[in-house]
């Protein structure tokens, strides 16, 4: 009785595509979570050992959903002949960001926990607060873009990451000309590195919500091309 | 699906193609149904038509049991349809132009060449070794667990009919027939079918006796000819209809259910194939799957065991119209659609506990095929075509 009653409300619940779409959004805010979370360690908001566990949980939880996601593509490709296979072929791509993600904030909690001084004086302080909170502001931007497919919203957050990128670079570049003792130097350029390649991933992401499938990872922010590309189809 | 280049490929896109509202699809199931009905029904009248002289020498061509398995074979390979030829006996034993015991083995061998389907779908793994290696074997464990019951009732039947006169299969088929009807008066209960059917056919029948002048074999053929198209556009039209009707629920419960274990595979593949009236299109729904390795052998077995159960459904329809005909032999259409349910289900009984059988079977020759893909090649033309052919014609020079 108990297996029919689980089968009728199969039978009714939604399709598969829709459930992959949501599951893709507790991804992202896993992958948010996990984000604030290392930043309020980092910063000695937190201590590691009270959110170790939870934090990894959550990261072998994206890599699970990640799992979910690509299997029940493949089955929506088998077994409906109208299957959305553009929609598939985004929801592979953009996985996949979504689970880097989750690394790169492991790699931080490393940097965090490896990093013995405190991060509250010096002239990267401010600048890798700021990016912190950039990145953090991010995050739900991108999951309502991705969720309402809004372009505008994702172009905007497009920009805001090449600005974060540039920066990142900006400060791997000064902290190569720096004299910093070598502790601080790896932990900064990590840090860097680390929140470039996150912003970079949320980018992808949105680069799906405004280009066709060909183009993912590769949006242009280049004025000529957007108003070509919002041209298609107006 | 993106229209144009440059289009975004939103996620929120809907699901491309046009597909009918619910409603039209419930109407077109119930016109295709309905005209299923019809043909079974014209299939009925034109062996009628035909005469007790075509009914015995059909029954002589067929009274060699091991003809009568290939034949059946040859003609599901041919029309890939196990539905349809099932559908085909009932109505010729319902007629008398087949008798139940001619046909026991007929329905046997449909069940056997309705399985090259999802063999031919797993071809399309071809080109990717370890993808093929899984696909293959998963379509052709289907076949291999056909051939195996096929190995053990067929000589029980032929054994049991020699010694008791009437085989096992054929006994316990009549004895549930006696239990579901009454048997004095068949027609009782399905006179509104009477009702919605015979008009029609009676029209057609007059029209090319009466209207055209055609003499009663000339009728016959023309109303054979007519009902067999009828019937496999039918049938490929309900499959159509019910899939589009089901698909999107059809996925959420596979993914959910997704043979979790043998109980559950079972049940939905019987349920998943009594809804789409195709054991072909339910099985060769989940080679892609296996070839993606998602799924293995071991759990696509049970399922298929499922599917060759819901299959029956369709020869239960074509007995319904049958039966709605009236006639002395009308219940027999339902008995034969019981010997089709009855040997799927001990088929199950028998080759579940001993699944190893099938199922390394299965995999040795999907790993023979796998390294060597003619190996494919000769099992689909040898056991589906070639074989039953050969059998065919040296048992009549014979």
């Amino acid at each position: 009785m108990g297996m029919l009653r689980e089968l009728i409300s199969a039978w009714r619940g939604r399709d598969l595509l829709s459930e992959m779409l949501t599951e893709f959004q507790h991804m992202l805010e896993d992958g948010e979570w996990m984000f604030k979370t290392v930043g309020a360690v980092l910063h000695r908001e937190e201590r590691a050992d009270t959110v170790h566990n939870e934090f990894f949980a959550r990261d072998k939880q994206i890599n699970s959903q990640e799992t979910d996601i690509r299997r029940r593509i493949v089955e929506h490709l088998s077994l409906r002949r109208d299957a959305d296979v553009p929609a598939c072929l985004v929801l592979m791509s953009v996985v996949k960001d979504a689970e880097r993600i989750g690394d790169f904030c492991k790699n931080i909690f490393e940097v965090a926990c490896l990093y013995t001084m405190n991060f509250d004086h010096g002239p990267y302080i401010t600048p890798l607060k700021e990016l912190r909170a950039e990145i953090e502001g991010i995050f739900s931007k991108t999951r309502g873009a991705f969720a309402e497919a809004d372009q505008d919203v994702a172009m905007t957050i497009i920009k805001d990451t090449k600005q974060i990128r540039r920066h990142c670079d900006e400060m791997i570049e000064q902290l190569i000309n720096d004299q910093l003792p070598t502790q601080k130097a790896v932990a900064y350029t990590l840090l860097s590195r680390y929140f470039k390649r996150i912003a970079a991933h949320l980018s992808n992401i949105c680069s799906s919500v405004v280009g066709p499938v060909h183009e993912i990872d590769h949006a242009s922010t280049g004025e000529g091309k957007i108003s070509k590309r919002y041209g298609a189809g107006e | 699906m993106r229209d144009a280049p440059g289009d975004v490929a939103s996620p929120k896109s809907d699901p491309p193609g046009r597909r009918l509202p619910g409603w039209l699809s419930g109407l077109a199931v119930v016109v295709l149904v309905y005209l299923f009905l019809v043909g079974i029904k014209l299939m009925g009248e034109s062996f009628g038509l035909l005469g007790d002289d075509f009914a015995r020498r059909l029954i002589a061509s067929t009274s060699n049991p091991v003809v009568g398995l290939f034949i059946g074979v040859l003609a599901t390979a041919i029309i890939r349809s196990s539905s349809l030829t099932t559908s085909i006996a009932v109505t010729m034993v319902a007629g008398g132009s087949l008798s139940l015991a001619n046909a026991v083995p007929i329905v046997m061998g449909a069940n056997i060449g309705t399985s090259v389907t999802n063999v031919l779908v797993s071809l399309i793994h071809v080109g990717r070794r370890d993808e093929f290696r899984r696909a293959f074997a998963g379509a052709i464990v289907h076949d291999l667990f056909n051939w195996c019951t096929v190995l053990v009732f067929f000589p029980l039947e032929w054994t049991t009919h020699h010694v008791t006169g009437r085989g096992y299969l054929e006994r316990v088929s009549l004895w549930l027939t006696d239990l579901c009807l009454d048997v004095d008066k068949p027609a009782a209960g399905f006179k509104p079918l009477k009702h919605i059917i015979d008009p029609v056919v009676n029209a057609c029948t007059r029209f090319l006796k009466e209207g055209l002048g055609l003499s009663d074999g000339w009728t016959a053929t023309v109303l054979i000819i007519v009902s067999l198209v009828l019937l496999i556009v039918v049938l490929w039209g309900i499959t159509k209809v019910l899939r589009s009707l089901v698909e999107g629920k059809l996925e959420t419960v596979l993914d959910r259910y997704l043979f979790r274990n043998a109980c559950i595979a079972y049940f939905v593949g019987m349920m998943v194939t009594a809804i789409v009236q195709s054991s072909s299109v339910t099985t060769s729904l989940v080679v892609p799957l296996l070839g993606a390795g998602l799924l293995n052998i071991r759990q696509v077995y049970p399922y298929t065991l499922g599917a060759n159960v819901g299959t029956t459904i369709t020869a239960f329809l074509a007995a319904l119209a049958v039966m709605a005909g009236g006639g002395k032999l009308a219940t027999l259409g339902f008995t034969i659609a019981m010997v089709h349910l009855l040997f799927n289900v001990h088929g199950a009984l028998v080759f579940y506990p001993l699944r190893v059988i099938p199922i390394e079977g299965a995999i040795w020759y999907a790993n023979l095929a796998a390294e060597r893909p003619r190996y494919a090649a000769f099992f689909i033309l040898g056991m589906f075509f070639a074989l039953p052919t050969l059998v065919i014609l040296l048992m009549q020079l014979f």
